[in-house]
């Protein structure tokens, strides 16, 4: 069907896609949906945009209760910028904090859009980053293919940085072997640089995922998420 | 109540501030001759006799000085009978001899002041007979000032209205009417007007506020006409109007009740005239039913009625598109309805020719789909005449799932722009390509095989093009393959993607 962005999207079982019109290339050619949850492709997210007109799913209208609705993200959530009913945008500042942590505990920013600029849209959440984890590669919206070299930066806990994670379409992991981003040297916060080897299910199709790291360390409070959109080919 | 109505009876109350239509003063070119109007002086002087023939010839010749010294004045004042007569624009225009040549000069009050316009019509030879149309200011002047220019009207016509509006008739080549036929097969049947606008320094194309039984003030005043010899006298009965409009628009094959709700009196300009439909027998009770506002032409009491307009009481709005705006393909329309799963009913786009040149199925946005929901489409249309706009009308019809006419409607007067511009979103599809069979035959699909779905169509590329999405299904009705096609108002739509399905 064609999109509310007059894109081309498509049904192939699970398998959404969408299609775009390239003037520099003369074709049609597959783009990635911004949005990371509660729809990871812009078809599913046109669907429970008529969900939720017709009554369903309320909480999808509401920019805290995404987040929160967020496995993946967890933790403690509050509204720091827009998120209100004429808003469009919103951010989300999410925290782990727990008894007797510190005031100034590391912080995960989520940033939701509502969906194709429509006030009464359903929020999508585009970015999750932070000021202190970052992936600089694959940028957002760009094509992965096996192995990737993901790189970044962020505080070491024990040589750690993190761990990098590909989810697929259904946000399975898919990666293979070694996903630890490890600081090269003693210093932190460190740059760090992965090649990660991933399987897909689907072969010779291209499908839209993440990449994600996640940084853990002995407590709990210090935890952080930041992940990227992006095209993943079989 | 309706904006529409109060439009309307803005536009057709009699100008104010106005001359009469009488002050218009158009000359044929055979009519005048300038030969006529400036006497030639005598070859040689008269011989002194003293015969009464020397008084007679005297006499005659104070006569002819008198005239002459007559005519002196008139044109130095500002009257000069050559700014009526056709051969006087042929220099100011420069036109050629045996090429164009000027037919016809109206003087009017077209900028409504005080100071007369011309209309000059130049006619060219030539078996199309394309007219030019021009409106000169300051038309006593040595270079008359050129307000308003419109070339290439196909056996072309152009006058002056009852308000002082130019209205101008043409044959549309490509219309259901004339397309195929040779030009002197063809018939005017487009038809224009143009109001003088003071912010624009010009005269720019207006819509006359009527949908039926004219759609123009140039066919509206023809029509006015034949009333006033006695023919189609029902346009003098507002009900009868309506009836005949239900029967034109709605195909309500049942017998028509009407009521008048308001207005419709001989010493009313206005109408409001509900017109319903009989029950169908067996079927529920609820009669389909329209609102029809009118109005008579020139709001003059004399005049006939016309339909400036259909709304519904209850179960049908159109709230985006303003009476006699100027709207572009494609048209977004809005409102509410009274939705059976889902489905509104039917959204149209009426031409000059009241042709259907874009069709969409309305269906609900928000709301579960049964009962009275929101509705936004986006509609396309493709007129045949691309030179400029044309008078039309936006019609949405609600359905009901046992009647083939629809339930009620509501139609708006509008500009139609042949000019497409992009919207992001779906959007109809042009009517041709709007059935399975077009794409069948373009797809070479063999329908024992597979089957076409319903198309969908956006601007795709980002411009004021148009895309087709097309689907394909096997025999078992799983999806197989998609299509997007572009030029789909073509003879031969360009493939631009195909994606088959696992």
């Amino acid at each position: 069907m064609i999109s509310g962005v007059s894109t081309i999207i498509t049904q192939d079982g699970d398998l959404y896609r969408e299609f775009q019109w390239s003037r520099a290339d003369g074709k049609f050619v597959q783009v990635a949906f911004p949005g990371m949850f509660p729809d990871l492709t812009r078809g599913q997210a046109e669907a429970a945009q008529a969900a939720v007109n017709s009554g369903q799913d309320s909480w999808k209208l509401d920019a805290v209760q995404t987040v929160q609705h967020w496995s993946l993200i967890g933790g403690s959530a509050k509204l720091v910028e827009g998120g209100g009913p004429n808003d469009l945008t919103a951010v989300v500042n999410v925290t782990y904090p727990e008894p007797g942590s510190p005031a100034n505990i590391p912080v995960t920013r989520v940033t939701l859009n509502r969906l194709e600029g429509n006030s009464n849209g359903i929020w999508e959440i585009t970015s999750v980053g932070s000021d202190w984890l970052f992936i600089y590669t694959p940028t957002s919206g760009t094509t992965i293919s096996s192995p990737q070299t993901v790189t970044g930066f962020g505080p070491k806990f024990e040589a750690q940085i993190g761990t990098v994670y590909i989810l697929d379409r259904l946000y399975q992991k898919i990666q293979v072997g070694d996903n630890y981003a490890m600081a090269p040297d003693g210093f932190s916060p460190s740059k760090f640089s992965l090649d990660l080897t991933y399987k897909s299910s689907i072969k010779g199709v291209t499908q839209e995922g993440l990449v994600e790291l996640v940084h853990t360390s002995g407590a709990s409070f210090d935890y952080g998420v930041v992940m990227v959109k992006v095209l993943i080919t079989g | 109540m309706s904006t529409q109505h109060d439009i309307g009876k803005e536009q057709e109350v009699p100008p104010q501030t106005l001359p009469s239509p009488h002050t218009q003063d158009t000359l044929q070119e055979e009519k005048v001759s300038p030969a006529q109007t400036f006497p030639q002086p005598p070859q040689q002087p008269p011989r002194p006799t003293r015969n009464r023939w020397f008084v007679v010839a005297a006499i005659g010749i104070v006569i002819v000085l008198i005239l002459s010294i007559g005519a002196v004045v008139l044109v130095q004042s500002g009257q000069r009978p050559g700014v009526k007569d056709p051969a006087y624009w042929d220099p100011i225009i420069g036109t050629q001899s045996g090429v164009n040549k000027v037919e016809s000069v109206s003087l009017a009050n077209i900028m409504n002041t005080s100071a007369l316009q011309a209309l000059v019509t130049v006619r060219y030879t030539g078996t199309d007979a394309r007219l030019d149309v021009y409106v000169f200011n300051n038309i006593n002047s040595a270079k008359p000032t050129q307000l308003f220019k419109l070339q290439d009207l196909v056996k072309g016509d152009a006058k002056i209205s009852g308000y002082n509006t130019v209205m101008t008739a043409e044959v549309d080549k490509n219309s259901t009417l004339n397309a195929g036929k040779s030009i002197s097969a063809m018939t005017p049947d487009l038809f224009r007007e143009f109001a003088w606008s003071a912010s624009d320094g010009t005269l720019v194309q207006a819509a006359f506020p009527g949908i039926f039984p004219d759609l123009t003030r140039y066919q509206a005043e023809a029509s006015q006409a034949l009333v006033n010899q006695g023919q189609d006298t029902w346009k003098n009965d507002p009900q009868a109007v309506a009836k005949a409009l239900a029967v034109k628009f709605f195909g309500w094959q049942r017998t028509l009740t009407t009521k008048v709700l308001s207005g419709g009196g001989p010493q009313d300009v206005d109408a409001t005239v509900q017109v319903q439909e009989a029950p169908m027998q067996g079927g529920p009770q609820q009669s389909p039913s329209a609102i029809v506002t009118l109005s008579r032409l020139q709001g003059n009491t004399h005049n006939m009625w016309v339909a400036i307009g259909v709304k519904d009481g209850t179960a049908l709005t159109l709230t985006s598109i303003q009476p006699k705006s100027l709207i572009a393909s494609p048209v977004k329309l809005e409102g509410k309805g009274s939705a059976f799963e889902n489905t509104v009913g039917m959204a149209y786009i009426l031409d000059h020719l009241y042709s259907k040149v874009g069709q969409a199925i309305v269906t609900g946005k928000i709301g579960p789909g049964m009962g009275t929901v929101t509705y936004s489409t986006q509609v396309s249309y493709d007129t045949s005449f691309k030179q400029g706009p044309q008078e039309g009308i936006v019609e949405v019809q609600l359905t009901s799932p046992i009647e083939a006419g629809p339930q009620t409607a509501v139609m708006v007067k509008v500009l139609l722009d042949p000019k497409p511009v992009a919207v992001l979103g779906p959007v109809s599809c042009p009517v041709a390509a709007q059935q399975p069979g077009y794409w069948e035959t373009v797809l070479g699909i063999d329908t024992n095989t597979g089957s076409v779905g319903m198309a969908s169509c956006g601007n795709l590329k980002g411009d004021p093009s148009l895309q087709a999405l097309v689907p394909v299904y096997y025999a078992n009705g799983q999806p197989g393959t998609y299509y997007v096609y572009d030029q789909i108002a073509g003879a031969n739509p360009v493939q631009l993607f195909k994606l088959l399905v696992r």
